[in-house]
């Protein structure tokens, strides 16, 4: 029994009230259902490859509250591609130059803006069809409560292609989830088995028959008579490390900084690339022509480094992202890219995300354009013009539309042009669609 | 329970109604649409449930049961369940004792049904030495209780679901919305045309037919604490079901019920049950502690 006066807990009981209702975070309320993405994309090149890629992703939170994602991508990639080779736009002797490339079929297209015989004009484009099925499992949970592991699988399949990998990365959020910390490894090991096997590095594909003219041109390391060893496979495995750091910068920044590390070993080469040895038959003759043609070499070992920074700034309900990324590796490439992203909420059921990309990429030390009679034989060599020196512009912008909390849906298009130097391909330009859709079901 | 919700519209008012922590639930929203009362009303119903199946001791797959089953060993908690065990820590200090979060292990020897079964004082007194916050260790975020005690959160936890969709449907409308938790209530603002809300406060001795008095909410917290269903009579004189964690027997001369307006439900409902264990002392203690109230006593 009190006898005294009772004190005033009132102020401390309301602070403390106060307190706890502030702290617990707006929680999540996890999914009832499984949620559903769904997205389909056209990418075509001009004159070039078209890829059609349908994914889909299930994930779902489990009574636990763990979650657990599945994913499925159906791929198909038509058209013809550049194969590294060049072809003359006067060549008469095609009957020396017969071509079965190791994946079907050649043919060659010409780039009909400029009749000369000028090397610029023409490139050899090996043509496709392939079709790409891959499968992706991921578990995440949150072990402590600022501990977030997730383990994820994927399997990939091509005509002649297979990929198996796992991966594994811990988020650790710290600071009152001011800071996240997040660091992760993965591994693949991916096959490569053309029809045929995979072919020998720098052997022959053809050469110019001896009775032609052309055959004094060879360079003296090219084998005119083709052993046709074929490797099995080509296997390789991969390693890849990410250490990244997020931070809080103020209420409306955020500041992100990742290093990545990729590690290739095995056969890292192109099966369907190949290298023109050009021959000049006389040095006052401006013809030239070409004398032979020699399957790339890549080295069996590659370092990739990225590093990585992006700003997200939020003034009100728009967005802006900014990011850098560099990056370099063993092969002597090294590239820059800036993005740039508005994200613009006009109500709140439509935004509009304007997107401009630049990228500009160096050439691989290995890289050549052709051989010349008087080059020696290289260690490695390969005209792929992904390897080369090139510069891309994409321009493009995503609508968003949201009609329910459990109905949202995108469109998308990019623009994209590349243009390489030191190298005689044509501009390539292309065209992204893309349809997205979110559902809960 | 029934897992639906059914929305009406009554009395110029849309009217959301469903079942949980073991009552009825409804949440008035006034000045919106169908689509926006119905979104509102999923908010409440899916917080309310989800607090629910947190904290509830009747589940065996939630953190409530992991704890009470740890026998002794050390838990780490989350984040959510750390703040609440932190306010618990704070509320029995404040209450010297009063507010004990491990006091519900006295339920198994007192069931009020209205008979004369009390328990034997022995029988208190075994269960008296597995309660007292102060035997817990707890350090944010790891909780270790010694073998035999529990943690009930069943005292706050309505109260908590009330607040907490508050929060929640807050971000759909400001104003205009009435979370009603089995008589445990916020306002989010007043009604449309600037009326405050008209609860009124039940009278214990006629339930659910009699009030002793309207209150007009604008916005706030009520909460009320009462012993109007559960009781033993003995001797004739009348045990309440709020027990003294301190004594493990009801307290005596307890009022028949408190109700306590304050700015969050929370805050209501630990004053009213303090109101309610200083049995004869309630009004003093409710005055010295500011804050409107409504003390209901029997004969």
């Amino acid at each position: 029994m009190q006898l005294k006066r009772p004190k005033r807990i009132r102020g401390a009981l309301t602070m403390a009230t106060s307190t706890l209702l502030s702290s617990v975070a707006v929680a999540q309320t996890p999914t009832r259902g499984v949620e559903v993405d769904v997205s389909g994309l056209r990418y075509a090149e001009t004159d070039r490859v078209t890829v059609n890629k349908y994914q889909v992703q299930a994930s779902k939170a489990l009574p636990n509250e763990d979650v657990v994602r599945v994913g499925v991508v159906y791929d198909t990639m038509t058209g013809a591609s550049p194969n590294g080779r060049y072809r003359l736009q006067d060549d008469t002797s095609s009957s020396s130059l017969i071509v079965t490339s190791a994946s079907g079929h050649s043919f060659e297209v010409a780039n009909d803006q400029d009749q000369s015989a000028d090397l610029a004009n023409s490139v050899w484009l090996t043509r496709f069809e392939d079709q790409r099925r891959a499968a992706s499992l991921e578990w995440e949970r949150a072990w402590r409560r600022n501990v977030t592991t997730i383990f994820g699988a994927v399997r990939s399949t091509e005509n002649d292609y297979l990929s198996n990998g796992a991966n594994a990365t811990v988020v650790v959020d710290l600071n009152d989830k001011n800071t996240t910390v997040t660091a992760g490894a993965g591994t693949s090991f991916d096959t490569v088995d053309p029809e045929g096997g995979v072919p020998k590095e720098l052997g022959t594909l053809v050469c110019a028959s001896t009775q032609s003219s052309w055959a004094e041109t060879v360079p003296d390391w090219i084998d005119c008579y083709p052993s046709s060893v074929r490797y099995k496979a080509g296997e390789k495995v991969v390693q890849n490390y990410l250490v990244g750091v997020s931070q809080v910068w103020n209420p409306r920044t955020v500041l992100q900084v990742n290093y990545s590390r990729g590690e290739y070993n095995g056969y890292l080469t192109d099966p369907y690339k190949q290298i023109s040895a050009i021959g000049q038959i006389d040095v006052s003759d401006p013809d030239v022509g070409e004398a032979g043609v020699v399957y790339e070499k890549r080295p069996s070992y590659r370092a990739t480094n990225s590093l990585y920074f992006k700003l997200v700034h939020v003034p009100t309900k728009d967005a802006a992202h900014f990011s850098f990324r560099y990056f370099w590796d063993s092969w002597g490439i090294h590239a820059q890219t800036l993005d740039a992203r508005m994200h613009l909420e006009f109500t709140p059921r439509f935004y509009l995300q304007p997107h401009l990309r630049l990228s500009r990429q160096s050439a691989a030390d290995f890289f050549v354009a052709s051989f010349d009679h008087d080059d020696a034989k290289p260690v490695y060599a390969s005209a792929d013009h992904r390897l080369g020196e090139q510069v891309t512009v994409t321009a493009g912008a995503k609508l968003g539309m949201t009609f329910s909390k459990d109905l949202r849906i995108g469109i998308r298009g990019e623009y994209l042009n590349q243009k390489y130097q030191g190298h005689s391909l044509p501009d390539m330009k292309g065209v992204i669609v893309q349809f997205l859709l979110t559902s809960t079901l | 329970m029934k897992d639906t919700l059914s929305l009406v519209r009554e009395g110029g008012l849309w009217c959301v109604r469903f079942k949980a922590m073991a009552g009825p639930c409804e949440v008035f929203v006034d000045g919106a649409g169908q689509e926006m009362a119905a979104r509102i009303g999923q908010t409440a119903f899916d917080e309310a449930r989800r607090i629910e199946a947190k904290f509830s001791r009747y589940r065996d797959d939630n953190i409530v049961h992991r704890i009470n089953h740890s026998r002794g060993a050390p838990i780490e908690v989350d984040e959510e369940t750390a703040a609440l065990l932190d306010y618990a820590a704070e509320c029995y200090a404040l209450s010297e004792g009063l507010f004990d979060v491990t006091s519900g292990v006295l339920r198994e020897v007192w069931r009020f049904d209205g008979t004369d079964n009390l328990p034997s004082p022995a029988a208190v007194e075994r269960v008296r030495g597995r309660i007292g916050w102060d035997k817990v260790q707890w350090r944010n975020p790891v909780l270790r209780l010694p073998v035999g005690m529990e943690i009930d959160f069943g005292g706050i936890g309505k109260e908590y679901a009330v607040d907490r969709t508050a929060l929640l449907v807050r971000s759909h409308q400001d104003s205009g919305v009435l979370v009603n938790y089995g008589g445990d209530l916020y306002a989010l603002g007043p009604r449309c045309d600037g009326w405050a809300w008209e609860v009124g406060v039940d009278d214990p001795q006629k339930t659910g037919k009699g009030s002793v008095g309207k209150l007009a909410l604008r916005q706030g917290a009520v909460a009320t604490s009462g012993d109007a269903r559960r009781f033993l009579v003995k001797d004739g004189v009348r045990y309440g079901h709020i027990l003294d964690p301190r004594t493990g027997w009801p307290v005596k001369d307890a009022p028949r019920s408190v109700t306590v307006t304050a700015s969050s439900c929370m805050e209501a409902g630990i004053l009213a049950t303090l109101g309610m264990l200083h049995g004869s002392e309630a009004e003093a203690f409710l005055e010295a502690q500011e804050v409107p109230h409504w003390v209901v006593r029997g004969s």
